[in-house]
């Protein structure tokens, strides 16, 4: 039976992608980067975990390869955006097209059998397991991680010396480079930090939700944290407790088909993005200051 | 920008053997009439969802949200035949548009009305355009048959002179409308100098909301097309390979110049069709041909920058 600790349950469960995938957009916004292709290295590192699961049987191995992938990809983000200075759009959503239509072909590199089959899950803590409390304290490491990763991510954006660099670079790069910062350098640690961020994201639909894989496996997480971003005002404690409140949001769906039982589900998952979208409406109209970065998605060159 | 393709095309090797694509391509996209008559219905959806693309594009309001307005026009178009009972093509064509514009205005209202990022909002509005086809297929408009959720069978409304005609009607009217009309050169000034045209008195508000609306409208054309055509015979949840999408890659290849849109779209269409048929023999995936997109993406991107 479908009961309130349940869908906290499974809100929590599902948490981990929508926070990390938020912040990590929130690390590279600050520093004036878009990175709207996160949702295509979502999908790619997923696929990616995914196989290296099934061929390797070590989840290690599994949880280690997304955010390797994530490092390649902010170095190439950072080469295309910032250094070649490509429209950071356009080279985004080629970068989504990329991992929407490669996800199925990696699969189908799997040799014949081994698709899917399931692969290992992260085991959960088993702090306590009385049957009202489990859905926080009966979590596997990585919920703990993600939300420990919030306060962690305010810290090092607002009270860091790199975090100020990176502020800087997104609010004015041309400024930043005269007193001495290296732009280049500081968007491209930003990019990859927000593109392995994405990496655990998409690994984790499959070793800490699925265990197994589906063609797009991310459903549209890695978009979601443009909006979430924008509802949060660029401030990593916001935006995680609105990532919270997002799934926690989505989760109640099962529970809301169960008391109005003749409302469809998908109803309530685009009640999800349409909350997302007015929330944004709202935070623009009543917000105080909700302009973001001031050099955000401007690709900067030296004069 | 053929040159780009052909190479992007060599990532494909990894596949199935090099010349057999090129093989497939002329034997069975150029050579059967099936090959053909898809070929010709997924040029007609490409080049509209590449004008919806364009047009907006070209006032510098990102439309990212083709995809869901191929999706409403195309519910649109499938109401209209199942419930409505018409069979005219000029009741499914209004219709069409009417909801892929009016899916366009929300975002452009979004804009303007509430200082709302356009690209945050069209690409959200993808999805509940996605949730809605799924839910409508799954319920009302269900054929209770079938296995998966799909919408009865449509008629077959476009063939190929229908589709040439729009083809031809679509390019001829956004050219002289991107070109001739004074709300073009308004669009086109808004998006190039918005400084410039505040100063010459052009409304941003109201050339970039009519600028989403013309192109919503196009992309809702092309999801009547989908299934009434030669590539589908119902509204199914996931009846649009990401068209909408590929639609922003086909713009960008030609420029964002009307002109040059059906030629890319061409030369995009006759990819997918190769891999439809190619996917019929190896089963090689045929989103592969959204990647390649997506390169060419990134690499006109690049190769495009100021």
């Amino acid at each position: 039976m479908i009961d309130l600790p349940t869908v906290l349950f499974v809100a929590f469960l599902t948490c981990p992608p929508i926070i990390l995938s938020s912040l990590g957009m929130n690390v590279c916004e600050r520093a004036g980067e878009y990175n709207i292709g996160m949702e295509g290295v979502m999908l790619i590192c997923a696929t990616t975990t995914y196989v290296v699961a099934l061929t390797t049987s070590n989840l290690v191995l599994s949880i280690l390869v997304g955010p390797l992938l994530g490092v390649a990809f902010g170095i190439f983000l950072a080469v295309l955006q910032v250094r070649l200075g490509a429209n950071q759009a356009f080279v985004g959503l080629g970068i989504f097209l990329v991992g929407a239509g490669i996800d199925p072909y990696i699969a189908h590199f799997l040799p014949e059998g081994l698709m899917g089959r399931a692969v290992a899950t992260l085991p959960r803590l088993e702090i306590i397991r009385e049957p009202y409390w489990y859905f926080i304290l009966d979590q596997n490491v990585f919920v703990y991680i993600s939300l420990a990763a919030i306060p962690v991510a305010w810290l090092l954006m607002n009270r860091t010396f790199f975090g100020l660099k990176m502020t800087a670079t997104g609010e004015n790069p041309a400024g930043s480079d005269v007193v001495g910062i290296a732009v280049f350098k500081t968007k491209l640690i930003s990019l990859v930090v927000s593109c392995v961020l994405a990496g655990f994201a998409g690994g984790y639909f499959v070793y800490g939700i699925l265990g197994g894989w589906i063609v797009g496996i991310t459903g549209g997480v890695g978009f979601l944290a443009i909006a979430v971003v924008r509802i949060g005002k660029w401030n990593p404690l916001l935006v995680g407790i609105y990532s919270v409140i997002l799934s926690v949001l989505f989760s109640f769906q099962y529970l809301a088909q169960i008391v109005f039982g003749n409302i469809p589900g998908e109803f309530f998952l685009s009640m999800s993005y349409l909350i997302s979208i007015v929330s944004v409406v709202l935070t623009n109209r009543f917000g105080k200051s909700a302009a973001g970065p001031a050099a955000l998605g401007i690709p900067y060159k030296r004069e | 920008m053929l040159a780009f393709l052909a190479a992007s095309i060599l990532t494909y090797i990894a596949g199935a053997p090099f010349l057999e694509f090129y093989a497939t391509l002329v034997r069975r996209g150029l050579g059967t009439s099936v090959g053909i008559e898809v070929l010709i219905a997924l040029t007609t959806v490409l080049v509209l969802t590449g004008l919806a693309a364009c047009i907006p594009f070209s006032a510098s309001m990102w439309n990212i949200g083709g995809e869901g307005q191929l999706c409403m026009g195309g519910l649109a178009a499938t109401v209209a035949l199942v419930a409505l009972g018409t069979q005219s093509i000029c009741v499914i064509v209004l219709f069409s548009m009417i909801a892929g514009g009016a899916w366009a205005l929300i975002p452009a209202i979004l804009r303007f009305k509430f200082r709302t990022n356009e690209i945050v909002s069209t690409l959200l509005l993808n999805f509940v355009a996605a949730y809605s086809v799924l839910y409508a297929t799954r319920e009302p408009l269900r054929l209770p048959q079938a296995m998966a959720p799909q919408s009865p069978i449509l008629p077959q409304l476009f063939f190929i002179p229908g589709l040439l005609a729009v083809l031809v009607a679509s390019v001829v009217v956004s050219y002289v409308l991107m070109e001739k009309t004074r709300l073009g050169y308004e669009i086109q000034v808004v998006g190039r100098s918005p400084r410039a045209a505040a100063y010459a008195g052009i409304s941003m508000t109201y050339t970039g909301a009519l600028a989403m609306i013309i192109g919503g409208a196009f992309a809702g054309l092309a999801g009547a097309i989908i299934p009434t055509s030669y590539l589908m015979s119902a509204l199914m949840p996931g009846f649009s390979s990401m068209y909408g999408f590929v639609g922003m890659g086909v713009a960008l290849m030609a420029r964002l110049r009307t002109v040059d849109i059906p030629l890319n779209a061409f030369i995009v269409a006759l990819l997918f069709v190769t891999l439809q048929f190619l996917h019929a023999g190896t089963g090689i995936p045929l989103l592969l041909a959204v990647a390649v997109v997506g390169l060419v993406m990134i690499v006109v991107a690049v190769l495009r920058r100021k």
